[in-house]
């Protein structure tokens, strides 16, 4: 959807940027005030940034490197800077065993039998097979914003299948409202390092351990963004944070486009930050029903990735670190979404996978602000700046009802 | 305000001169900007561009200065946002291949034929955004034209920012259901 909107509006001449400000002025005052204080603060500072020598309009032409490094490696795009993602990348398998644990996934012969990487000149020759520069159009497209109300709900298998996470969110695009629920647990090899006391102390019975939770309800209604904490443990009551949605990450823009939550999203950052190169890329598969884009991408170092990105810091690792990624993808051709992934690095593996995807009128719509009203009933403020946070935008008529 | 006025209040009076040719060219400059820096600058990138050719606009104004003072600005904008482009890319390790459809965004004036229809394109969308509507048409401008976002248009529009970001995403589909023939 960017990459739709960027073509769209990004065709702009001279003539054209004049004639659009000449008739619609950039109107936000207070920012532009606030830029010209600065601007004036700067001229009487003497900083400017670089001495100009205008002559005339220089063409933008790529140096001859560019192309034999684009030409020689994978085609890297990288899309501004990285937020931290939630996930664990682990670890790395040579070979290719990675598959769906479901069977939904049905790969044509022709693409099931490809070993090696492919190069994009072959790709562009194999029909149903996206290029490396089409897979990442897909990718970035986020043809998902096309439904208005959209449901996604996933599972998340991580530590060899140790600990998983059960997420579903919703988005209504006619109200702008969106939730987000997450739900983590564990199965018993997870408590295995912690001692009889401990656990009796926390109350886990490791013959129970599926009932055993935490989880994390997001509600970004109207201007709000409200997270409650919750967990199996009814020692505790749930806690609940409140903020103005225009300050949480969550809305930038929104859930789906957030790194921070939503891993299709992760994923693609970190391709579009140059974590991976792609090696193979394959069509034919289905997953949920629908025609999906498989791939195989590779991390020789995450090492050296996060301290491109600035996220180095001392790191111990012991002796059987990996420092390799393999990661294996399969996108949907409709929508862009990852569907499903499997990351593997030395020993330890993580799979991903969206058990449900539901569009328009089969979507459940985000829940409302007597749903919220009701849950925060049972819980408690986490500060008190929660506490005196002013929640009566709960009580109004939902927006879906103002709409006419 | 023209550009004679522009440049007698500078030499009259520097600070409303420079008020004037903000006032007059802020729109301007924020539109090179944001379409040079699409897809890769962020907010804080193109506001520094902004800032970065208003300075250095400023600076280079003088008594001396005759004439229209538009294509100057224009040019500098240009200047700043592809400096800033370069610099983005490569302190993101962004490669591109020569071929790359990207690259013709930010070719010069030589191609002839694609200017002209991306003109005509440019033409076509700003009378569909018209057709929108109020306050429609000026949130897509501001949004996708200028970068500003929910809450920055709902100031401008006076409405809050989930509205923005409700009318904008109705306001899209609209769009894009008008431009179905064209694009």
């Amino acid at each position: 959807m960017k990459k739709d909107t960027d073509k769209l509006f990004g065709n702009l001449s001279d003539e054209d940027a004049e004639r659009i400000a000449s008739r619609y002025p950039v109107g936000d005052k207070k920012q532009r005030d606030r830029i010209f204080n600065e601007i004036e603060r700067r001229v009487e500072g003497g900083h400017t940034s670089e001495d100009i020598d205008v002559s005339g309009v220089e063409a933008y032409r790529p140096r001859i490197y560019l192309k034999v490094i684009s030409a020689a490696a994978a085609l890297v795009l990288a899309a501004g800077a990285a937020v931290g993602g939630g996930y664990l990348l682990r670890g790395r398998n040579n070979n290719f065993t990675a598959e769906p644990s479901s069977d939904v996934i049905e790969e044509t012969e022709a693409t099931a039998e490809t070993t090696a990487a492919p190069t994009t000149e072959e790709q562009t020759t194999e029909p149903g097979v996206p290029t490396e520069e089409q897979l990442l159009e897909l990718l970035n497209s986020r043809s998902y914003d096309d439904y208005q109300q959209l449901n996604i709900g996933y599972t998340m298998v991580s530590e060899n299948g140790v600990s998983t996470e059960r997420g579903l969110a919703k988005r209504d695009m006619v109200t702008g409202n969106e939730s987000m629920v997450k739900k983590w647990s564990h199965n018993a090899e997870y408590y295995k390092n912690f001692s009889d006391e401990d656990l009796a102390d926390w109350g886990i019975d490791l013959d129970n351990v599926e009932s055993i939770y935490t989880s994390n309800e997001m509600f970004m209604y109207k201007d709000l963004y409200i997270c409650v904490y919750g967990s199996s443990d009814k020692n505790f009551i749930d806690q609940y944070e409140v903020t103005d949605r225009k300050d949480s990450v969550f809305d930038t823009p929104n859930v789906f486009a957030s790194p921070c939550n939503f891993y299709s999203e992760v994923v693609l950052e970190e391709i579009n930050t140059g974590k991976y190169e792609i090696q193979e890329i394959s069509g034919g598969a289905t997953f949920l029903g629908r025609d999906c884009t498989s791939a195989r991408l590779f991390c020789p170092s995450v090492t050296e990735y996060e301290q491109k990105m600035g996220r180095g810091g001392v790191r111990i690792f012991d002796e059987e670190y990996v420092d390799e990624v393999q990661l294996d993808i399969l996108v949907d051709n409709e929508t862009g979404l990852i569907l499903w992934f499997k990351d593997t690095q030395g020993e330890y593996t993580e799979e991903y996978s969206v058990d449900t995807l539901l569009f328009n009128e089969d979507a459940e719509l985000p829940e409302d602000g007597a749903y919220i009203k009701e849950r925060l009933s049972s819980c408690a403020p986490n500060t008190e700046e929660t506490a005196s946070y002013d929640l009566s935008i709960l009580d109004e008529t939902p927006d879906s009802e103002n709409i006419g | 305000m023209n550009d004679s006025e522009i440049l007698e209040l500078l030499h009259r009076s520097p600070q409303n001169g420079h008020r004037a040719l903000f006032d007059e060219y802020y729109s301007y400059v924020c539109a090179i900007s944001v379409n040079i820096l699409r897809g890769i600058g962020s907010r804080e990138d193109i506001e520094e561009c902004v800032i970065d050719t208003f300075t250095a606009v400023i600076s280079k104004l003088d008594d001396s200065t005759v004439g229209s003072v538009k294509p100057f600005v224009g040019t500098v904008a240009k200047h700043k946002a592809i400096s800033m482009r370069r610099s983005l890319m490569s302190r993101s390790g962004k490669c591109v291949s020569i071929d790359s459809e990207e690259l013709g965004e930010l070719r010069s004036e030589e191609r002839v034929d694609q200017n002209a229809e991306n003109s005509e394109m440019t033409r076509i969308l700003l009378e569909k955004i018209e057709e929108l509507g109020e306050p429609d048409s000026a949130i897509i401008i501001q949004k996708y034209f200028y970068g500003q976002n929910a809450n920055e248009i709902g100031r401008t529009v006076d409405m809050k920012p989930a509205t923005v970001r409700m009318r904008c995403a109705r306001a899209m589909k609209k769009l894009r259901s008008l431009l179905r023939d064209f694009y």
